[in-house]
């Protein structure tokens, strides 16, 4: 349950055993391949080709290709999960590449047809409007003698045409084939002898000339043809169809062998990062210290040949981190993650924010009912959805926060937001009030009781860091800085409380305010003189030591903060209690079916204010640890440990 | 008179609802925005895009709170106004300031570092809790409005 501690190594070997090392490191997934530093006169190692590349990239292609006709696999199933052994036996058994191949085939196929068809559809919409056309569509344009044009112009300016080509030449014709209220189509036949003049004309009119598909035939027979076309490429297309849902068949098996090309593709990575002689080579990676033994045994069944080496980092280099947390505490690295994770040197705040945590987010909900809402969800989602590990922490946090939800809910008299009248018999004691409950968070002194807890925790929480800070240095060996930049300041913030309460007379009686009053002046004393110690001059020990004191602000607005504690809670609760009552207004108010209404009103102002609460209660509780909590005693910014794996995109191996 | 001490008390709820409404449509508007942008890159972040333009969101809510929880208080929702003193409906109108005008403020504020963090998702998924955290903190300030309205609402003897 911490930041395990990470060993830089050197594994050094023979070239002939690399492809199983490889293999083995892989599997295993215990080390993080980095650069081999300090070697100028050491070789790369052959790299191998880019087939994983190339075949990566197809099998990607047919994927998408097949993406609409695959069986969707239900929701609950999630990714194929299977084992390393069979994935390995489908890359063998399983033809990919002719199945890569019949996809690029039927795509240009398919394609081709698409497009064919689409060009046919066009055609048959212009000669739609030409069906009356009365010469075959291959007509000449011309001949010695005489000029046709076919072309559209407005139907008003039709009369105007006919007439002034008369007056032309009593040779020309136009001939309408079709006329709508706004064009008419037509063909004019004109003596070339008077074509300059017709064409003015043709002009003036506001004629357009169309270009028609040359065919050996008449419209109508050509329409007749497409139509007889359209249907061969449909029926093409059915076929097509089968042929897809044909190929999709094998859309799992792509899946799986597109991971397995993934590792090889990490491989050749991995090799990238190696050095070596004619027979040799090294590799360079970080392993948790407590993996190094059985990587070795491993090793050594492959040859004796190999050495595992325990190395210094570089200066300056940095430690990758690997947190690892028990059962109970791991769903709470998701948070850690959110903020990033601790330096090596730090402490991984996971085990000690997990209470803390989920006590927040329960008080920023505290309806049992939303709370067995969410527990119950949780609880299906793990059991009966195959989820990939990384989602299951998430998962499980959610679940737990429903189950301390549902005691804070208890304690709170929050049940959806109703009132004890409104609520089932059972859940209300004799007096009239929810049993068990402890805070009514909506009357009397209520809300201040529901603040001051949520101060109080606040004040645990923050000193709680500060003293974890401590803690850790002592361990650490930092023992004066412990003391003096933790310890000394949990005092001084416990003497100045005790000081306030104690001469208010609230909670330590009065006759105790003289103590605390001389420790909290102690610890003014302390502070002064110890915190500007890292100045050199007099002057700047002292100054800052005054100055120091102003960090008493940040703790009193680091502990105000947690007033949304108690704003979110109230929250919750009163806007389930707004469902309830327009719910209830709406059974009133629309007779006979308002409550098919009010039904509607409950289950989504209900599940609205469930998301959006359990959203704030995840994201304000995680605030009041990255901000309020951490501050106290780490920095982060520490870089993932990534070992070279089996990583999968489409699958999960068990 | 007793009409005239209704009317300023709606107008606590009105001004709770509409200023805190306002300043989430602005923010969840611009977050929107930035939104649209980085799903026409990248679909497949639709449900991270969503998460991050909801959150200047909450600020309407807080203000619906105040509005309703006044509106309870002098007993307008189901069954009969209370009997109100002008003084007591201008306290109820005071009391709603904290929420509304933090909601708007900080709503438009949310809705820009949300925009923001929009982009920090479009460059890399992984950062998607970070943007969240960080619209996050601008919010807090609509929480403290919230939480004195609230205070003030339920110690007011009506």
């Amino acid at each position: 349950m911490a930041v395990i501690a990470m060993q830089k190594v050197q594994i050094l070997g023979m070239k002939k055993d690399l492809p199983q090392i490889l293999t083995t490191l892989q599997k295993k997934g215990v080390v993080q391949i980095v650069d081999v530093i300090g070697t100028e006169n050491l070789k790369e190692i052959d790299p191998p080709d880019h087939k994983a590349d190339y075949d990566i990239a197809n099998i990607d292609f047919a994927l998408t290709f097949l993406k609409n006709h695959a069986t969707k696999r239900p929701i609950w199933a999630g990714k194929p999960t299977l084992t390393a052994e069979s994935a390995l036996g489908i890359l063998n058994s399983f033809d990919y590449e002719t199945v890569v191949k019949e996809c690029q085939e039927l795509e240009e196929k398919h394609n081709k047809n698409l497009n064919k068809f689409t060009s046919l559809e066009n055609e048959e919409t212009i000669l739609e409007k030409w069906k009356n056309l009365p010469f075959e569509l291959s007509t000449p344009k011309e001949t010695e003698t005489v000029r046709l044009f076919i072309g559209t112009l407005p139907t008003t300016e039709f009369e105007t045409l006919r007439k002034e080509l008369h007056n032309i030449s009593n040779l020309s014709d136009v001939h309408r084939v079709s006329e709508d209220t706004t064009f008419s189509l037509v063909v004019v036949t004109i003596s070339k002898n008077s074509i300059d003049e017709a064409k003015l004309v043709l002009g003036k009119c506001k004629f357009a000339e169309v270009e028609l598909p040359k065919h050996d035939m008449s419209t109508a027979k050509r329409l007749e043809t497409i139509e007889a076309e359209k249907t061969n490429i449909k029926a093409d297309l059915e076929e097509q169809e089968k042929e897809f849902i044909r190929l999709a068949q094998d859309y799992e098996n792509l899946q799986i062998v597109h991971d397995i090309f993934l590792w090889q593709q990490d491989e050749k990575h991995a090799r990238e990062l190696l050095r070596g002689t004619a027979y040799s080579f090294i590799i360079t990676g970080w392993i948790p210290k407590d993996e190094k033994v059985k990587l070795e045994e491993a090793l050594e069944k492959i040859s004796s040949n190999i050495a595992i080496q325990a190395i210094e980092p570089e200066k300056d280099e940095e430690t990758p981190i690997l947190l690892r947390n028990r059962k109970a505490a791991w769903p709470f690295e998701s948070v850690t993650r959110l903020y990033g994770l601790p330096m090596a040197h730090e402490v991984d705040p996971t085990p000690f924010l997990a209470g803390f945590f989920i006590v927040f987010f329960a008080l920023c909900l505290t309806d049992a009912g939303y709370g067995l809402l969410l527990f119950v969800i949780m609880f299906a989602a793990l059991k009966f959805f195959n989820l990939p590990h990384e989602s299951k922490g998430l998962i499980k946090l959610l679940m737990w926060g429903g189950l301390v939800t549902m005691v804070a809910g208890v304690l709170f008299g929050g049940y959806f937001g109703l009132t004890p009248e409104q609520a089932p018999g059972f859940l209300v004691g004799e007096d009239g009030n929810f049993r068990f409950q402890l805070i009514n968070a909506t009357s009397g002194t209520g809300p201040l009781t529901f603040l001051i807890l949520a101060l109080v925790f606040g004040i645990v929480h923050v000193l709680f860091g500060k003293l974890l800070d401590g803690f850790w240095k002592i361990k650490q060996g930092q023992y004066l800085d412990a003391v003096l930049d933790s310890f000394l300041w949990v005092f001084f913030i416990l003497s100045i409380l005790g000081f306030g309460l104690s001469s208010s007379g609230m909670v330590i009686p009065a006759d105790y305010a003289n103590i605390f009053k001389w420790l909290t002046l102690g610890g003014v004393v302390a502070m002064i003189l110890t915190q500007g110690r890292s100045q050199k001059s007099i002057i700047g020990k002292f100054g800052l030591g005054v100055l120091s004191l102003y960090g008493l602000v940040g703790y009193l607005g680091d502990v105000l903060s947690y007033s949304r504690l108690m704003a979110l809670g109230l929250g919750t609760g009163i806007i389930a209690f707004a469902m309830n009552t327009i719910a209830g207004l709406a059974i009133d108010m629309i007779p006979y079916v308002g409550f098919i209404f009010a039904i509607i009103v409950l289950i989504l102002g209900h599940t609205m204010n469930l998301v959006l609460s359990a959203l704030g209660a995840f994201i304000h509780s995680a605030r009041l640890q990255f901000v309020e909590f951490f501050g106290k005693f780490m920095e982060g910014g520490g870089t993932e440990f990534k070992p070279f794996r089996r990583q999968c995109k489409y699958i999960i191996i068990q | 008179m007793f009409d005239s001490a209704i009317a300023v008390a709606i107008a606590g709820a009105a001004i709770s609802v509409f200023l805190g409404g306002a300043g989430s449509a602005i923010g969840v508007g611009l977050a929107g925005l930035s939104g649209a942008g980085v799903i026409s890159e990248k679909p497949e972040l639709f449900g991270k895009v969503l998460l991050i333009q909801a959150l200047p969101g909450t600020q309407g809510i807080y203000g619906f709170l105040g509005g309703l929880l006044i509106l309870i208080q002098i007993g307008l929702l189901g069954g009969e106004p209370a009997a109100l003193s002008l003084d007591t409906a201008w306290q109820l109108l005071y009391a709603a300031l904290p929420v509304a005008v933090t909601g708007l403020f900080s709503g438009m504020y949310q809705g820009k570092v949300a925009a923001a963090g929009l982009q920090a998702v479009a460059k890399d998924p992984q950062n998607v809790g970070k943007a969240v955290i960080m619209a996050a903190m601008v919010e807090t300030y609509a929480v403290l409005g919230l939480l004195i309205t609230v205070l003030l609402v339920f110690s007011i003897k009506i």
